[in-house]
C-alpha cells in the first residue's frame, strides 16, 4: 500500500472530498463536496439548468461520511481500463489535505464490479439528497 | 417466414465501443428488426417492477422507432421498417442489468425509474446508432459545433435539454439502419420517412410461465 496515500480522510478544516458525475450535456453532472468541517455543497448542472445546495452535517453524519470512506478508501480500489459503453458516466473522485491532493476516476462499470466503489457511490448520492431537500437523486 | 439475418458490427466512438447485434426478417410487405434482451433484475426489484420497465421498453421503442421509415429497394418496393424487442435469456443480443430507483442510465445498466424515452435511446445504440450529444471525452462529440452534435431534437442527442417530447429519429437514422440492413442481409435499400401515425397506446404484457422462470433465474445469478 502506498503510505502517502492513505492519510485521515476529512480530519481536519482545510481537508475535504469531492465526488463528481456525469454530463451537463445529457442526463446531468452532479457534484458532491464535503468539508472536513462538516460543510457539505451539493450542484447539479444540465444543459441551462443550474442547482446549488448547501448545507452544514451534524457531527453524527461527518463521522458517519468518515468512517465510511475509511472502510471503502476509494484510494485503494482500482480504476478500469475499458472501453466506455454509450453514455457510461464517469465517477471522480478528488481527496484534498492540506497540500496533498488524490484525485481518481472511474468508470460507471466500476461502481457495479467493485462493491467498495458502489458503497462510496451510496454515501455520496445519500448526501447529495440529505444536502439538497431530495432534489437531486443522483 | 424469412431466415432471420444476423446483423453484428463493432460500433466505435472513441473511448466508447460497443457491439451491434440484432436479427432482421425481411419479409414482402415489411422489414422486422428484432432485439433480443436479457434484463437481468437486482434482487431487490419486485416483480411489478421488472413487467412495468418490460412495458414502457416496448411502448417506448414502438412509439420512436415504429411507423417511421420504410425501406426501399432498387425496385422502388418500400417496406415499413417494424423493430421490436423479446426479453428473453435464450442467446440475447443485449445483456442489461436493471437496477432499482433513479440513475445515469448506459447501454447495459437501466434503472426502474428511469424515463422511458432513455430506454429507446439505448435500443438506438443497440442498433448501431451513435450519440449526438455533447461528451468532453468523445473526439467525434467534443464541443457544440463538432461534426457528431445534432440540435435538432434527436432521439440520440440531448431530449434532456431540447425536450422530451420533440424526441424522434432523424433520416440520417433510417440510412444508418438501411446500410446495416442492406450490407447483411445483400439486398440494396433505401430509407425514407414514412407518414406518422398516432402510435397505440400503452399495452398490458403477461406474466408468462417461462418469464417467471426466467426471473427467478436472474436473480439466482446476482
Amino acid at each position: 500500500m502506498n503510505t502517502q496515500d492513505s492519510w485521515e480522510l476529512l480530519v481536519s478544516s482545510n481537508s475535504s472530498v469531492r465526488y463528481q458525475i456525469g454530463n451537463p450535456h445529457f442526463e446531468g453532472r452532479t457534484t458532491v463536496v464535503i468539508q472536513g468541517n462538516g460543510t457539505a455543497s451539493v450542484e447539479f448542472v444540465r444543459g441551462a439548468e443550474k442547482r446549488s445546495y448547501l448545507k452544514q452535517l451534524a457531527p453524527e453524519r461527518l463521522e458517519e461520511v468518515r468512517s465510511t470512506l475509511a472502510a471503502y478508501d476509494p484510494r485503494k480500489l482500482t480504476a478500469s481500463q475499458k472501453d466506455l459503453v454509450p453514455d457510461e458516466a464517469q465517477i471522480q473522485i478528488e481527496i484534498v489535505e492540506g497540500d496533498r491532493t488524490w484525485v481518481r476516476t472511474f468508470r460507471d462499470q466500476d461502481r457495479w464490479n467493485q462493491s467498495n466503489l458502489q458503497k462510496d457511490v451510496e454515501l455520496f448520492e445519500s448526501v447529495a439528497r440529505e444536502v439538497s431537500g431530495g432534489n437531486v437523486q443522483f | 417466414m424469412p431466415e432471420p439475418v444476423e446483423i453484428n458490427k463493432s460500433i466505435q466512438d472513441l473511448p466508447f465501443g460497443w457491439t451491434s447485434r440484432y436479427h432482421t426478417f425481411i419479409e414482402n410487405d415489411h422489414i422486422d428488426v428484432r432485439l433480443r434482451i436479457h434484463l437481468r433484475s437486482d434482487q431487490r426489484i419486485p416483480l411489478r417492477d421488472v413487467l412495468k420497465v418490460r412495458v414502457e421498453t416496448e411502448d417506448s421503442v414502438n412509439r420512436y422507432f415504429n411507423q417511421r421509415f420504410e425501406m426501399v429497394d432498387s425496385e422502388g418496393r418500400a417496406r415499413p421498417l417494424r423493430v421490436s424487442i423479446e426479453f428473453t435469456s435464450d442467446s440475447p443480443d443485449l445483456v442489461v442489468r436493471l437496477h432499482p430507483g433513479k440513475g445515469r442510465s448506459n447501454l447495459n445498466h437501466w434503472f426502474v425509474d428511469a424515463d422511458p424515452i432513455i430506454r429507446a435511446h439505448e435500443v438506438g445504440h443497440a442498433l448501431s446508432l451513435p450519440d449526438e450529444y455533447i461528451d468532453p471525452m468523445s473526439k467525434n462529440r467534443a464541443t457544440a459545433d463538432a461534426p457528431g452534435i445534432y440540435h435538432d431534437h434527436s432521439l440520440m442527442g440531448n431530449f434532456f435539454s431540447e425536450g422530451i417530447d420533440q424526441a424522434e429519429l432523424k433520416q440520417r437514422h433510417g440510412e444508418i439502419l438501411a446500410n446495416e440492413i442492406s450490407e447483411a442481409a445483400g439486398i440494396p435499400l433505401k430509407a425514407q420517412e414514412q407518414p406518422r401515425i398516432t402510435p397505440d397506446g400503452p399495452h398490458e404484457v403477461a406474466a408468462t410461465h417461462e418469464f417467471l422462470l426466467q426471473y427467478k433465474e436472474n436473480r439466482a445469478h446476482i
